[in-house]
């Protein structure tokens, strides 16, 4: 029966860890995380997010600010109540500028500051509440486990590693399981220290730190007053066990070659401790820890054969969005209903459509001013005729009909039509721009293509001018004296000629009066015209609508759309300052990286032994299965309008366009099973050598032993050693092939050494415990690790390189411990 | 004078008959030629879906009530014609000719008239000032 979980990642490697375990999750059950486990992460680096997961990330952030640090350290300093001994000194920066600096006491300074303690507390104590109410039939497992997990090479993770873990036990009462999985640098490639003086420095003061607090010769030591007031008193150390990884491997075997390797291997790890491993190891390590098999670290070896489904799915689905989004900013060709066409052969057809759009769109505009209110019941459009009886039958009381016309329309009377006009003329505008949205948001929406969109709105642009040319010719402009000028003009035309001896005076001049009236408008519209034209070629700011807010289509918004689009593709190499940018073709590149990479003892199978084989026939069979030839934007949007998504918010659309691309592919990918489940055990049956290598691997320990050339790890028969799959009769099958073919009897196949987990598809795992060594000795990374004693030396060494006290030295390093104490 | 000779008359007599014979035929015209424009008007009035300038609709009914003036006066020399006994059809007489000068010069005035009027219409639309009358 599973635990109720709580897995906290420290720092970035932390977050990489726990994204690798919901990651696996994903992969073999389809779900982000089970209901008895929350993930967490704190972070100081404020632009260190958790990526993305093709359903929704369950991962939840918890930023430890550090944004003033002189004013956080002063404040924790002033505080009389706190011993703030360990505090670093405030004006310093640190190591460089992101998060704690790498210095660990900015780290641990980072949880006691401002009010990060208090959501630090609030974060697990939520996070506990939230798995608490998981059905555990057994009362005993009622209580959570909880793993804590980072790297202990930056200020992050080894400042903030020790205190998390007792603030864990201080909010969850009598709380037993509280385990840590760490990383620790390996070697390196030259086997020095050189350039990275610092991250070994944190990993020694940290490895220190833990062993100051669980070794038992030291005695309860953690006793002290929490800056919220709460206090804490533990005489057990912080951690039941703590795991130490690196990227070596004890032994001769090769080191995994990347950190994101050691990030998977890690995630693995973790992985299966919530999918059932714990439970095991657990049954297995009481009699360990009774009879001093295994004291309170630990290491593994660990290993898989696996068929990356997940991964595939994912390239498939990168595959996929690079297909739509490269429809989408194509600058020659797009789609109508389903047919590929030249951009630049249908712009005589578009132009023609385009320029038919504009003229309707303005003539809707005005025909909307037609029912302005000169008086109160009175539309402009209907007066004109009555206006037209009165000047022809004389009927009005002015000294002429010129005085009587000129007052209707003069831009120098009040309560006239050009008044009436000229208030209501954002109508005209409205629709004008309503009109220009439509049409781009319609292109946009019909076609999926920005540089068509991009091409209409230029045509419209040439429309506007030449509409504006023909004012211009015919005199007519948005200023006023020019408008006295030409009314003076109509006027005169007005009482010409109007065919009384036909009886059509009337008609005649209402006609008349309302090419005047619709001369006006052009008048007061030709200002509007230039803003709008003005706007949608350079404007930078967005001009709206007076009602429901709808804004005019720009030329910048479409480039930046475009540009942004165009980066999410990764058309561009990425600048400096877009670290953060998410690039398709980036990650493919990365899982492409990660696929071929051999240093990890992840060996990759697949059906036709090709990774691109197996895309290629995944991405047939998407097609086939979905019915779809060409990717579109209902697959990731269904129904909702493209512009309104691509328009919504530039700052977020790279990571929304990033994500929702991968995410909506990769559940369609599943849900029409593109990729197809594979039994890893008929890959041993055909290919036993291999499979026995990489069984091999997860015989060493995932971290370099042996300083004095004598002290190794050794087996026992309390100490875990696992073969992990989905069943037992594939992982008997496994079993049995490596030993009749290649008689290799390291894993045994009976009840201690074979694990079955039945939703662990397409993997299957060697995993072997270690904390044992061959003197008998319980293994302790601060005595037995090869590298332990070169660590020491470069500790101490150090700060007189750097110009530093060895006194300023510990502050930095070591904030656990006191300095005279750590010297004693 | 009785009316049929103003009408029919085919017999010169002497100038001043002439001109009183032009001048009333003229005025007939021109009433009947006001007449059918009127009709032309009416009959067909300005489709108000066609955003057409009612000083351009109004100019191309005149257009169109000119040949219809035609067919009538045509009908009406017709009748001339035919009414006339075929001693008084004295096609070799330069008087003959002189007593017809009223029916010609309406005749010919007409035809100029339509060619002045369509011209000028012709070049409304090619105008590109605002008002076009």
């Amino acid at each position: 029966m599973p635990k109720p979980t709580i897995i906290m990642g420290i720092g970035t490697s932390g977050l990489r860890i726990v994204e690798q375990v919901q990651h696996f999750y994903y992969e073999n059950t389809g779900r982000n995380k089970p209901d008895h486990v929350e993930y967490l992460y704190l972070e100081t680096d404020e632009n260190s997010y958790p990526g993305i997961t093709a359903l929704k990330n369950e991962i939840k952030r918890v930023y430890l600010d550090l944004g003033d640090k002189e004013t956080m350290i002063n404040s924790l300093k002033k505080d009389a109540r706190l011993d703030g001994s360990w505090l670093p000194p405030a004006g310093e920066t640190g190591d460089n500028d992101a998060g704690a600096g790498g210095w660990p006491a900015f780290g641990r300074a980072a949880l006691w500051g401002f009010q990060n303690f208090n959501q630090v507390a609030k974060s697990v104590s939520n996070a506990f509440s939230a798995v608490a109410n998981y059905d555990v039939k057994e009362g005993d497992d009622s209580k959570p486990v909880v793993f804590i997990t980072g790297s202990l090479t930056g200020g992050t993770g080894t400042g903030v590693f020790i205190d998390l873990a007792y603030m864990v036990r201080n909010l969850i009462p009598d709380i037993d399981d509280v385990f840590g999985l760490f990383l620790i640098p390996g070697l390196g490639k030259e086997g020095g220290f050189s350039g990275k003086e610092t991250i070994y420095c944190n990993t020694y003061a940290a490895l220190k730190s833990l062993d100051y607090f669980t070794s038992k010769r030291n005695g309860p030591k953690y006793e002290l007053l929490y800056p919220n007031g709460s206090s804490a008193k533990f005489e057990k150390s912080p951690y039941k066990l703590v795991q130490i990884i690196s990227q070596d491997y004890d032994g001769s075997v090769p080191s995994i070659g990347t950190l994101d390797g050691l990030y998977k291997m890690a995630g693995l790890y973790v992985f299966l401790n919530i999918y059932g491993l714990r439970e095991e190891r657990m049954r297995r390590l009481v009699d360990a820890w009774q009879n001093e098999h295994m004291g309170k670290y630990g290491t593994f070896g660990l290993s898989a054969i696996q068929y990356p489904k997940a991964q595939l799915e994912e390239f498939l689905a990168i595959d996929l969005s690079l297909e739509l989004l490269n429809r989408w900013i194509d600058p020659n060709m797009y789609y109508a209903q389903g047919n590929k066409i030249q951009m630049n052969a249908a712009r005589t057809g578009i132009l023609k459509e385009t320029f038919i759009h504009f003229e309707k769109l303005l003539r809707e505009a005005f025909k909307s001013l037609d029912t302005v209110e000169v008086e109160k019941g009175r539309q402009i459009a209907n007066d004109l005729s009555r206006q037209a009886r009165i000047i022809n039958f004389k009927e009005h009381q002015e000294e002429s009909d010129y005085v009587y016309i000129w007052k209707l329309f003069s831009s120098q009377q009040a309560g006239n039509y050009y008044e009436a006009i000229r208030h209501n003329i954002k109508r005209a505008e409205d629709i004008i721009i309503t009109g220009f949205h439509e049409l781009i948001t319609g292109s946009v929406d019909r076609y999926e293509s920005l540089y068509l969109a991009r091409m209409q709105l230029q045509i419209m642009i040439e429309a506007l001018d030449n509409c504006l040319n023909y004012w211009k010719n015919i005199k007519l402009s948005g200023q006023q004296p020019k408008w006295e000028a030409m009314l003076d003009e109509q006027i005169k035309w007005m009482l010409k000629k109007r065919y009384k001896s036909v009886f059509e005076q009337n008609n005649v001049l209402t006609d008349r009066l309302n090419t005047t009236l619709e001369l006006l408008k052009m008048h007061l519209i030709a200002n509007k015209l230039v803003a709008i034209r003005n706007n949608i070629v350079e404007g930078d700011f967005s001009v709206v609508t007076f009602e429901h807010n709808i804004e005019l289509p720009r030329l910048k918004v479409l480039d930046e759309i475009i540009s942004i689009v165009g980066k999410t593709v990764g058309k561009d190499e990425r600048q400096k300052d877009e670290k953060q940018l998410n690039v398709l073709k980036a990650r493919k590149a990365e899982i492409l990286d990660d696929i071929q990479d051999n240093s990890i003892p992840i060996l990759r199978v697949y059906p036709s032994n090709s990774f691109k084989e197996e895309v290629k026939n995944s991405n047939h069979r998407y097609k086939q299965l979905s019915s779809k030839s060409i990717p579109s934007k209902n697959d990731i949007i269904g129904e909702a309008s493209l512009w309104t998504y691509l328009s919504r918010s530039k700052d977020t659309l790279n990571k929304n366009l990033y994500f929702d691309c991968i995410s909506q592919f990769e559940r369609d990918i599943r849900r029409y099973e593109s990729v197809k489940d594979m039994v890893i055990s008929d890959y041993v049956q055909k290919e036993p050598r291999e499979a026995q290598k990489i069984a091999t691997r997860a015989l060493y320990a995932l971290a370099k032993v042996n300083p004095d050339q004598a002290t190794t790890f050794r087996d026992h028969m309390y100490i875990p050693k696992l073969v992990i799959g989905q069943d037992q009769p594939t992982i008997n099958r496994v079993i049995e092939k490596l030993v009749d073919d290649m008689n290799f009897n390291e894993f045994s196949n009976d009840k201690n050494g074979v694990l079955e987990i039945g939703g662990l598809k397409n993997i299957l795992v060697f995993y072997a415990e270690k904390g044992l060594m061959n003197n008998n000795n319980l293994f302790n990374p601060t005595q037995h690790l090869r590298y332990i004693r070169d660590l020491e030396k470069l500790y101490h060494d150090t700060p007189r390189d750097r110009g530093r006290s060895p006194q300023e030295w510990h502050i930095i390093r070591m904030p656990y411990i006191k300095f005279q104490k750590e010297e004693n | 004078m009785d009316i049929s000779n103003l009408f029919f008359g085919l017999e010169y007599r002497n100038v001043p008959d002439l001109i009183l014979r032009c001048l009333f035929l003229l005025l007939v015209s021109a009433l009947v030629l006001w007449l059918i424009y009127l009709a032309v008007i009416k009959a067909f009035p300005a489709k108000k879906k066609i955003n057409v300038p009612r000083d351009f609709s109004l100019k191309l009914r005149f257009l169109a009530a000119l040949p219809l003036f035609l067919v009538v006066f045509s009908v009406y020399i017709y009748f001339f014609i035919t009414t006339a006994k075929p001693s008084q059809l004295q096609w070799q007489q330069p008087s003959f000719y002189l007593n017809l000068l009223p029916q010609l010069i309406i005749y010919a005035g007409v035809i100029i008239l339509f060619l002045i009027n369509y011209s000028g219409y012709v070049k409304s639309l090619k105008k590109t000032e605002v008002n076009y009358a």
